[in-house]
Formats: C-alpha cells, structure tokens, sequence
C-alpha cells in the first residue's frame, strides 16, 4: 500500500514536471510564431525612428537565430531571470509579482464564492430532482455559464456602479486616511470584480456536483441509509457529498490554476491590474519577456493545483493509487 | 441528549449563525457603501484650483523614464514634469517654455537661447541651461542607442553648450529651420539625477527606473506612479513659468470605456480624455457634465502601398487610380457614421492651419466621375462586376488595426465604397504589432500589402507629417513604401528654412505632391472629445487634448469653479 502510494506520487511529480518543460517550450515557440515582434508594436509611433526599432532589436536580441534566443531564454529561467520587459526596461519579475498579487485575491475570492454556491445549488438541485427546484437552479446555472463574462460585467457596472466602484483596484485620489478607510476601498472595488467572475465559474460547480451527487444518490449504500431512518441532512453531508468531492477537487483545481494565470476579460472590464490584463498587454506589444514570464506563472499554477488535486485524491480515495 | 432534541438544539444554533452572518453582510455592504459615497478624501474637499482625477481608457503611461515612454499619455506626462525648451502657444505657434528668446546664426547653423533664470528643480537644485546642454549633448551621443527616443527631437543636431546659467548655443549641420518644433519633444532633464546612470555605454539611461515622486522641473511634481492604474501629479512651487491654479491632478488608467464613462457620471473621475463620438453623445444632456470637442491632432486615411519596386498590382501605382478610390469614398459619410460628425474634413496630412495649403479640398465624393476615371484607363468591368487591370481584377487586401477603433464598420464602409467603381476588397482586421509587420513586410520591404487604413499623429509644424513620406523614412515611419528623390529634396529645403515666409511655399509644394500622388488619401482630421464634471473650468483654450504632450497651456488655466 505505502509502495503504491509511493509510485502514485513519484508517477504525478514526474508528469508534472515534463508538462513543465512542455509548455516553457511551447511558451518560447508560439509567440514568436506570431506576426510582428517588439518593434513592429511601436507602429505610428513619433518617436520610434529607425534607430530606436534597431537598437530595440539588438537589446532584445530578436535578430539573433531562434535556436541562439532559446538558449539564453533557457539560460536565463535557470538563473531565475524572467528577463526585461520590452515597454518599460523593467524586470518581468517585479512587475509579475505586482500583477500576481492582485490577481490572487479576486481569482481565490471568486472561485471560493462559486465553490459554495456551486455546493449548495448543486447539491439541493440533485436532492430535489424531478421538482421545480433542480430545473430551476440548474437553468440559471447554466444561462449564467452561457453568459459572456464581459458582458456580465459590463452590466453589473450599469447596474451597481452607484455602490461599488467601476474600475481600478483602489481610488487613487484617496489620500490621508486609515487603513479601515483604505481596506473597505479596496473591498468596494473587488466586489463587482470578483461578482462577475464567481458568477462566470458558478455554473460549472454546479452541474458537476449536481451530477455527482445524483450518482451517489442513487447508490445502494444510500437506500440503505434511508431505509435505516438517517436525515436528509446526514444522507448529504456523509455520503453524497463526500463522494462528489472527488470530480469537485479536480475542478476546483484546473479553476484555480486557470483563474491564477489570468481571469483577462474580468480584469480588462474593471480594469483590474492583475496578470490577465499583463498578459493581454503583452500580447499587443509582443512582450515576449513579459509573455513569457505570465504564462509561467500561467503553467505553474495549472501544473501546481492539479499536482495538488492529484494529491489530495489520494487522501480522500486511497484506492487510486493502487489503480 | 436524543437525536431529535440534538437535531432541533442544531437547527436553532444554525439559525442564530446565519442570522449573524446575515447581520455582518449588510453591516459590510452599508460600510462599503458609505466608504465609496464621499468621494476621494484629497479631491472633493479641496479649496482654490482643486485637484482634478482624469481617466483616459485609450492609452496609458508605459514608463516614467523619458528615453522609454513612448505613448501619448507618458509624452504628456513628460510635458507636465519637464522642462522643454519650447513648446506651443494657445495660437499653436511656437513659443518659450525654459527658452525665453532665441536667434539663429546668419547662416542658420547656430541657435542661440536664453533661458529662465534663478530657476530651480523640484528638489531645491538650480535648473540652468547646463542642463538642458547636457540632456542634449547626452540625447546626441546615444541617439543610435539608449536615447534613439529623442531622435526626432535633434535631427542634424550636433553639440550643445551652456557658456553660462542662461545661455543655451546649439550647433547644427545644416540650416536647422525645424530645430524649434523638433526640440519642443526633447524634455529637460536634472544632470544630477540622470548623469550617474549613464555608464560606458548609456545603457543605463534606459534601465534607470526614475521612480516617483521625480525631480521635476515642469508646473507639476511627479509624485506617485503606479502602471497601469494611476499617475498622480502636485503642483511644483519652484516651476519657473506661469503657476497652474490645480493643486494637482492626477490621471487613472481604465482598460474599459463603459466603466471610464461610468466613473464619470458616477463622479469618481473629473474628466473623461479620449473620447469617441458615440460616447460624447451618450454624455451630453446629463446634468452635472459637459462634453468639450473639437478639432484633434490625429488624421485618418487610406493607405495605399507605394512601393515602385512591387511586381503585383502596378496599378496601385498609378495616381489616377489612387484619384478614383478617394472619389468613391464618401468621407462625410464616414464622418458621420464613425464620428457622427465630430470629425474636421481636410485635405492632407497638414492640419488646417498656417502650413496647410488653401488651394488643396477634400475630394469630393463623385462615384460617376471615378468610374469614369478608371473607364477611361481601360480598366474594364469584367462579369462579376470586378474590374481588371492589366489581366488581373482589382481585387485587393485592406487591412486595418484592431487600435484604430471601430476597424469594422470602415472595413464596410471602404468595402462598400470602392465596389460601387468595380474595386472588390477583402478586409483584414489583427492586432498593431501583425498590422504593422503587414503593412511594412517583409522586413520593409514593402510587398505585402495593398491597401491600409491608419492614423497619424499631426502637430502644428508639418515637419512631422511630411517626413512621414521621405525616403530616409523607409525602414522607419515611413508605411506605404513612397520614395519620391524630388519630394526629398524639397523635405530638406523646407526643413532648412529658418525664414516662415519663404518655408511656406515649398511646403505648399510639398502637400501638392502628396495630394496628387496619394501615398494616404486623407478622411478627416480625428475630433478631440472629452467629458468634464460641470463644476470645472479653464479647459479648452487650445486645440487638442487638456493632458497634451504639445504644451504646458491647455493644463495651466483648469481649476475649480467657484
């Protein structure tokens, strides 16, 4: 048992790494598949004189062969240097971890939000099939899932934005007060945000538990349970739930390395300076540092929480590793 | 305890807890609410000038570090921090900022400025015209490297000196009659901030971080900078030129029109930059806004690729061709369906102005006479309705930026317009950096593309917008590929002309050229929009934008309505 236990974890750390390598690769390759590179991003610009698109160039050493600029991209991941980021001369890495910690926040507090709804709904929808209430529940869980988020937003602000702000992090003209004064501030900012994005992830939550309850459900073991008199209660919270976690975990973890990496229409409609809004500023650009730099960060957060899911499914079904 | 009391004990314990958090939740949302009723604390209780909140949601501020910042709103950042040396007038001619006068040598190789005196930096430092000879001098050393930004702000430029505080004698190569609209984008900046970072090779220059609050030498103190979210600015007691009566202002950053027009209705912001026609109307009416417009900086055209060395469709070449297109695009009907009529019709590329030719109109719309035109080459419709040139139909790529704004109802629009002469196009939205490797491409080589539409910053000197056409521009800003050896050597004549009287003509002659030749054929000049919160004023005395990279003027009249 503890040798299956053993290979389980050897076997996922190891497929985790190589999806590592994978993708730093794919991440090097793609972008520069793209047309234009960093100089082309300067269009019409007034002040990009052939000087300075050449001198861009040289700096950034996209003259040199591709094979020669994967090895000093390799090189310098290994030194842990995200490199400079083309639009402003700045490291990667001090502006990533800016964008990562506003990022963090929204992408926990949205997918915590749609984890216990999703729980709730979705398991009262499987208890109450064949009523009103799972049709019901589960239609606008997936009108809401249906729903461009963009769109979501754009009417939250329509509707809301006399309580709650509209865009940014923060009101940057609020100066001279308290930390209370500057933490509901910043609460009254996230809120739209993370509304819309929660909303946007509520309705997957939903119909997987929905479905694993209702599988679980209709188990033996719960006839069972039923027929020894347990409460409703009990028969959920023991058994049909317990057994729905499993699908629930991996969700839970592909969301959270996804949403880490970038919610970018939430964070572009409220302007939220968080790594999706980095990485689609750098997508215009043609950033590659930058892009490069966010997309590791995209590919190990993915490869970390699915790492964890796989982890955690050990926990709460040991039979997996022996499978 | 049995089962049942246990289960009821549960349930009311479950109750009180909901009720609770029940409780706590409207607790929070009444605070949250409260919090963001007020207002920003440093702006709404503020007496005098006031401190203004901007919001712009079409460019950003890419960097403080001037050899950096190349966008729109960093220039204008740069403007306000800066020293320059000139800088536009409210009647868009130029005139001093840290220069108070000026004389060129006889042979106009020589410019001689005298400069503000007894001035000071931010941080209580002299600012003298050493300065402003050591940016220069710095600028000219590095201009094939780190400060290839300033590049077009010292064209032919070749020393600088300061003899004493408040002379500044600048050498040229040649008879330099554009130096004044070319050193108006060169920013002063303090030599005793910026000389240690310099190094062997300059490189430094552009990796310093130049982290607010900056040295400022300009009417407002750089003080706080965080990307993509907000720039604040104070008002610099030591500013040697008129005091602006803002206190401060500062500028927030949103990556969403609808939540930047919401702001402003909602009050969180004082003014909206950068907006369209579509969002200017939305405004107007509204209690408590008015909507500010009128003619902007920026053109809009049809690029037409002119390379003479491309082997496929010649017939782009041929001016008559060019001739028809503009007289099968209706450009009052893109006006007013893209601007809804915001928009100023022009001729060229020149702003209506001083330089712009009087003898040069916008093309009237005349689809008879265009059919006529290509008719008469013997560009005949074939079956399908398509014209064809030389064995080939004039079917062509258009291809348009996905930062133009709106790209596809032109993309109709044009498509719409030249099938009615028999012209079938295919219209290709991609984002700036694809747009531009396209229209360039491969390499600058000028190949690839066919018809473009694009956009261009304008100033009131038409050196600029000229140079845009020049050979010596090729592999730099110059898109469609025209090289014309006489419209070059016409450039440098005019660019040579320190007497305006004698530059006006040739510059004339120059505008003839393009309209005939049509590398761009010109829609209108694009309307410069913005939404103010009633309770302010002073805006709006000069052409273009409030938070201009061309002037100190438009910001320094702003305040607080009393």
């Amino acid at each position: 048992m503890h040798r299956d236990r053993a290979h389980y974890v050897a076997r996922r750390t190891a497929a985790a790494l190589l999806m590592v390598v994978v993708a730093l690769t794919l991440n090097f390759v793609l972008f520069r598949a793209l047309p234009g590179d960093a100089s082309a991003s300067f269009g019409a610009v007034p002040e990009a004189t052939p000087q300075m698109r050449e001198q861009l160039r040289r700096d950034f050493g996209l003259s040199d062969p591709m094979p020669t600029q994967f090895v000093k991209y390799v090189e310098q991941l290994g030194h842990g240097n995200l490199g400079i980021s083309v639009v402003d001369r700045q490291p990667v890495t001090g502006r990533l971890g800016d964008a990562l910690k506003n990022t963090i926040p929204l992408a926990l507090g949205a997918t915590l939000l749609a984890i216990m709804f999703g729980l709730l709904t979705g398991t009262l929808a499987a208890w109450r099939q064949g009523g009103v209430t799972d049709p019901g529940m589960t239609g606008v869980a997936l009108t809401l899932n249906a729903m461009p988020v963009q769109w979501v937003g754009l009417v939250l602000i329509v509707g809301f934005s006399s309580w709650f702000a509209s865009g940014g992090m923060h009101d940057p003209f609020l100066v001279d007060v308290g930390a209370w004064a500057r933490f509901t501030d910043y609460l009254r900012h996230l809120v739209l945000p993370m509304t819309t994005l929660a909303l946007s992830l509520f309705g997957s939550f939903h119909v997987i538990v929905r479905s694993a309850v209702l599988e679980t459900l209709g188990e033996d073991y719960v006839l069972t349970a039923r027929a020894k008199g347990l409460s409703t209660a009990r028969i959920l919270r023991r058994y049909a739930l317990r057994n729905a976690l499993l699908p629930t975990a991996t969700l839970i973890a592909l969301t959270l390395g996804f949403v880490v990496g970038g919610a970018v229409l939430t964070e572009t409609v409220f302007s939220w300076p968080g790594v999706g809004r980095a990485v689609y500023d750098a997508v215009t650009h043609r950033d590659f540092p930058m892009l490069q730099g966010a997309f590791l960060v995209l590919t190990l957060s993915v490869v970390l929480f699915t790492y964890l899911a796989d982890l955690l499914y050990l926990v709460l079904d040991p039979r997996v590793a022996a499978s | 305890m049995d089962r049942l009391t246990s289960s009821a004990a549960h349930g009311r314990r479950h109750r009180r807890v909901a009720g609770l958090l029940l409780a706590a939740a409207v607790s929070t949302a009444t605070a949250l609410s409260a919090a963001g009723c007020g207002g920003g604390a440093g702006a709404a209780g503020s007496t005098g000038g006031g401190t203004l909140r901007f919001g712009d949601a079409l460019s950003n501020i890419d960097a403080t570090n001037p050899f950096v910042g190349t966008n729109v709103l960093a220039r204008a950042a740069y403007e306000q921090t800066y020293p320059e040396l000139v800088q536009y007038g409210y009647d868009n001619q130029i005139t001093g900022d840290f220069a108070k006068s000026w004389t060129f040598g006889d042979d106009g190789r020589t410019l001689t400025m005298k400069t503000a005196a007894d001035a000071k930096w931010s941080d209580g430092r002299p600012l003298t015209s050493r300065d402003a000879a050591w940016t220069l001098n710095t600028a000219v050393k590095y201009k094939d490297g780190p400060t290839a930004a300033f590049g077009s702000g010292i064209d032919g430029l070749v020393s600088a000196e300061a003899p004493d505080a408040t002379t500044l004698v600048l050498h040229y190569s040649r008879a330099a009659g554009t130096a004044l609209s070319q050193l108006r984008r060169v920013p002063i900046l303090p030599q005793h901030v910026w000389a240690p970072h310099v190094g062997s090779d300059g490189k430094g220059l552009q990796s310093f971080r130049n982290e607010a609050p900056i040295v400022s030498g300009g009417p407002f103190i750089w003080t706080t900078f965080k990307k993509d979210q907000v720039a604040l600015f104070k008002r610099n007691p030591n500013y040697y030129g008129k005091a602006p009566r803002l206190e401060g202002f500062g500028i927030q950053h949103y990556s969403s029109n609808d939540a930047l027009l919401q702001s402003l209705k909602n009050g969180e912001i004082d003014a909206a930059l950068e907006l369209n026609g579509v969002e200017a109307n939305s405004l107007k009416g509204m209690q408590g806004i008015k909507v500010k417009s009128g003619p902007g900086w920026i053109w809009d055209a049809l690029g037409i690729n002119s390379n003479p060395k491309r082997t496929d469709h010649r017939e782009l070449l041929d001016p008559d061709v060019r001739m028809a297109f503009a007289k099968a695009i209706d450009t009052k009907e893109l006006n007013d369906r893209l601007q809804l009529g915001y928009a100023q019709p022009t001729a060229t590329q020149i702003p209506v102005g001083e330089f712009s030719d009087p003898s040069l109109k916008p093309v009237a719309v005349d689809v008879a006479g265009a059919n006529a035109l290509l008719d008469r080459l013997g560009y005949r419709k074939g079956a399908n309705g398509i014209r064809v040139a030389d064995g080939h139909p004039m079917s062509y790529q258009l291809d348009l930026s996905t930062g133009f704004g709106s790209s596809e109802r032109v993309a109709q629009l044009l498509t719409a317009s030249l099938a009615r002469i028999g012209v079938k196009v295919d219209a290709k939205i991609m984002d700036g950096s694809a747009f531009w490797d396209r229209v360039t491409g491969p390499d600058y080589k000028y190949t690839n593309s066919q018809l473009f539409v694009e956009s261009w910053s304008n100033y009131p000197d038409p050196d600029f917008s000229l140079s845009l056409q020049t050979c010596a521009q090729l592999g730099g800003l110059n898109e469609t590929g025209y090289c014309n050896k006489d419209y070059d050597k016409l450039y440098q004549r005019q660019a040579s002309e320190i007497d305006v009287a004698k530059r006006k003509p040739i510059v004339y002659r120059l505008q003839q050229m393009l309209y005939r030749d049509r590398p761009f054929s010109v829609f209108y000049n694009e309307p410069a929009i913005e939404g103010w919160r009633a309770q302010w004023t002073g805006y709006g005395r000069m052409k273009g934008s409030t938070f201009s990279a061309l002037s100190k003027f438009p910001l320094i009249d702003v305040h607080r309505a009393s």
